[in-house]
C-alpha cells in the first residue's frame, strides 16, 4: 500500500491546527477526492501524503508498489505546471525523466501518453499555445508517463470552466495507471464526484460528505 | 521522489531549454557578447597603443647599450655578442682622424672603423647596397651629392665605392657626418654598441659587464637613452591601464543579468523542483546554462572585437588577442560563477509552498 496516514495533525504556527486527527489509506488503484473550501488544509494534506511536509503529529507510512523504497510520486497542480516554450511532447516526456529514464525512451512513451489523453495531434505545439483544458490534459499525460505509485492532483481543474473540469477529472480517473493511488484535492463537488471515494475536509478532519 | 533524474538528463535539460527558446538564447548570448566583446575591444585598443609606443621607443633605441673601457675592448668579443639570444645586433667602433674628400678638400668628416654588426644598431633600417666600400652618414651623402654605388676618393688617396648610407637621426645623429670603413673584428675598439630585444634588455647591464670583465679592465655600460629620458613606459602603461581591473565589475554585471534572467524564470525552476529535481540539480542546471550562454557569448564577443579591431586598425597580433581574451575570460568566469545566484532564492522555497494557491 503506497501511503497510510495515522493520527496526523498539523499546525504551521503552533496555535491554529490546520489538520487534526487524520486517518487515511491510499491503496494502489484507488481514486480518492478531498473536497473543502479554500484554506481548509487540502494542500497541506497532499504535501504530507506526498512526503514534502512532515506533520506536527502522527505517522505517515509509505512504500513503493513493490514494497521497497519510497513511492514514486507525481504531481498535477493548478498552474505553473508546464514549460511554456517546450512542445507538448517534450513536456509530457519530462515525466519519464523523473522516473530516471532517458530522453530517447521518454519521447516514445510520451507520444503514447499524448494519444491516451487525446492530444496526439498537438504533440509539436508549444505548451503555451494550448488551451487551459489541453494544458491540464498534458499534465495528466506527463503524470502517466511517470508511472507513479502515488498521483497527487491539487486543484487540477481550478482554472477551468465547469464542463471542462468534469471532463478533465473524468479523464484523470480513467487513464491513470492501474496500480496508481490517486488523491485529488478540489473545492468542486462535481469534480470530486468522479472519484470512487469522496472525503470532505471539515475543521481539519476528514469525513464522508452528507 | 525516490528514483530520480539521471545526471546526463540533468545536464542535457538546460540545452533543450536553450534550443526551445531561440530568441531568448540569441538575445542573452548577444548581450553577453556585447559586454565581453566591448571589454576585449578596449583591451585590444590599449595593446595597440602600447605596441605603437613600444615600437616608437624601440625605433629611438630604447634597448641599445654602449660599452666602454679605459683601454678599449676586444672587437671580436664585441661582435661575438651577436650570437647570444636576446641580442639583436652588436658591433664595435674605433675612431680615426678626420678626413676630407678629394673633390672638396676643405670639408672635414670624421673617419671611423666599425665592425659590421654596429650598422643596424645605429640605423635599424640600414641596407648595404654594395658588397664592400665606404659606409657614409646621410649628411656626408647630401653634402657631397653622392649615392650608394658612387665612387669616393679621399684626400689621403684612399678610394672606394660607397657601399651604403646610414640614417642615424634617431639613434646617433653625430654619425651623420661620418665616413666609416667596415673592418674585420680584430684588434680593439673604443666602444661596443649592443641592441637587445625588448624582453632581454632588463638583464643587459649585468650581462655586458660580465661579458667584458677582465683583470684590471674597468668596463662602463650605459644606455644610449636612459629610461628616464622617456616620459612613458609601455610596460607600466599596460599594467596600469584603467580597464585592467574592469573584468571584475563587468563579469559581476553579466552574472547579475544572468541571475536576473533565472530569477524571472523561477517558476520554471519551481516546476523542476516539483518534478523531482533536488536543489543541487537546480543549481547544476542553472550553472550549465550559464556556462553555455556565457562561453558562447565570450567566443562571439572576442571574435567580433578582433574583427572590428582589424577592420579599424589593421592586423593584430596573437599576443594582443591573447591579452584581450584573457581579460574577457576573467569577466566570463566571474559571470559564470555569479549566474546561478538567481536560483538561490528558489532553493529556500519548500516545494510545498509552491502548491499553495497563488
Ligand atoms: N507556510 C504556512 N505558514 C502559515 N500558515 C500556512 C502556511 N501554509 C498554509 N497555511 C495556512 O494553512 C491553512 C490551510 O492552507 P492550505 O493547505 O493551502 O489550504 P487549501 O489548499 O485547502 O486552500 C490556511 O489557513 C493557510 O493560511
Ligand atoms: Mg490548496
Amino acid at each position: 500500500m503506497p501511503v497510510t496516514l495515522r493520527g496526523v495533525a498539523h499546525t504551521y504556527d503552533g496555535q491554529h491546527w490546520v489538520l487534526w486527527a487524520i486517518d487515511l489509506d491510499l491503496e494502489p488503484g484507488t481514486a480518492t477526492a478531498v473536497v473543502g473550501p479554500s484554506g481548509s488544509g487540502k494542500s497541506t494534506l497532499l504535501a504530507i501524503a506526498g512526503g514534502l511536509l512532515k506533520p506536527t503529529r502522527g505517522e505517515v507510512r509509505s512504500a513503493a508498489r513493490d514494497g521497497r523504497g519510497s513511492p514514486r510520486t507525481a504531481w498535477i497542480l493548478q498552474s505553473m505546471n508546464l514549460l511554456p516554450r517546450r512542445s507538448a511532447l517534450e513536456n509530457a516526456a519530462l515525466g519519464h525523466l523523473v522516473a530516471g529514464g532517458s530522453w530517447r525512451e521518454a519521447l516514445t512513451v510520451a507520444r503514447e501518453a499524448l494519444a491516451n489523453v487525446g492530444l496526439d495531434a498537438l504533440a509539436d505545439r508549444p505548451a503555451y499555445s494550448l488551451s487551459g483544458g489541453e494544458q491540464q490534459r498534458l499534465c495528466i499525460a506527463r503524470a502517466l508517463v511517470a508511472e507513479p505509485d502515488l498521483l497527487l492532483a491539487d486543484e487540477p481543474t481550478g482554472q477551468l470552466d465547469q464542463r471542462t473540469s468534469v471532463e478533465i477529472a473524468r479523464l484523470l480517473v480513467d487513464v491513470r495507471p492501474s496500480g496508481t493511488a490517486l488523491l485529488v484535492a478540489t473545492h468542486d463537488q462535481t469534480v470530486a464526484s468522479v472519484c470512487q471515494r469522496v472525503l470532505a475536509l471539515v475543521d481539519g478532519q476528514l469525513m464522508r460528505p452528507p | 521522489m525516490s528514483p530520480s533524474w539521471q545526471l546526463t538528463e540533468l545536464c542535457l535539460e538546460p540545452l533543450r531549454n536553450l534550443r526551445a527558446t531561440p530568441v531568448r538564447t540569441a538575445v542573452t548570448v548577444g548581450l553577453v557578447a556585447l559586454v565581453l566583446g566591448g571589454l576585449a575591444l578596449v583591451e585590444l585598443d590599449a595593446t595597440e597603443r602600447v605596441l605603437a609606443l613600444r615600437a616608437e621607443l624601440d625605433e629611438r633605441g630604447a634597448h641599445v647599450f654602449i660599452v666602454r673601457a679605459e683601454d678599449g675592448l676586444p672587437a671580436a668579443r664585441c661582435e661575438a655578442l651577436r650570437g647570444l639570444t636576446g641580442v639583436r645586433s652588436a658591433g664595435g667602433v674605433r675612431l680615426s682622424e678626420t678626413v676630407a674628400p678629394l673633390v672638396a678638400p676643405r670639408l672635414r668628416f670624421q673617419a671611423a672603423a666599425v665592425t659590421t654588426g654596429i650598422l643596424p644598431v645605429w640605423d635599424p633600417g640600414y641596407r648595404q647596397a654594395e658588397g664592400t666600400g665606404f659606409v657614409i652618414g646621410r649628411s656626408v651623402a647630401d653634402e657631397l651629392a653622392v649615392d650608394s654605388g658612387a665612387r669616393l676618393t679621399l684626400a689621403d688617396g684612399r678610394r672606394d665605392v660607397v657601399a651604403g648610407i646610414l640614417d642615424v637621426d634617431d639613434r646617433y645623429p653625430e654619425a651623420a657626418r661620418w665616413i666609416v670603413e667596415v673592418v674585420p673584428p680584430s684588434g680593439r675598439v673604443s666602444e661596443c654598441w649592443v641592441e637587445f630585444f625588448p624582453s632581454a634588455s632588463g638583464i643587459a647591464r649585468d650581462l655586458l659587464a660580465a661579458w667584458f670583465e677582465g683583470p684590471g679592465n674597468q668596463v662602463e655600460v650605459r644606455w644610449l637613452r636612459p629610461p628616464d629620458e622617456f616620459a612613458r613606459d609601455p610596460a607600466r602603461e599596460l599594467a596600469t591601464r584603467p580597464q585592467a581591473a574592469a573584468w571584475l565589475p563587468l563579469g559581476g554585471v553579466v552574472g547579475l543579468l544572468a541571475a536576473l534572467v533565472s530569477w524571472l524564470r523561477r517558476s520554471e525552476a519551481a516546476l523542476y523542483a516539483v518534478l523531482g529535481v533536488r536543489n543541487w540539480g537546480l543549481v547544476l542546471m542553472a550553472q550549465l546554462e550559464a556556462v553555455v550562454v556565457v562561453s558562447s557569448g565570450y567566443l562571439l564577443g572576442v571574435a567580433w572585437a578582433a574583427a572590428i579591431a582589424e577592420a579599424v586598425g589593421g592586423p593584430i597580433g596573437l599576443d594582443q588577442v591573447a591579452l584581450a581574451g584573457r581579460s574577457a575570460a576573467s569577466a566570463a568566469l566571474v559571470a559564470m560563477l555569479a549566474a546561478p545566484a538567481g536560483v538561490i532564492p528558489i532553493l529556500r522555497w519548500r516545494v510545498v509552498d509552491l502548491l499553495r494557491d497563488r
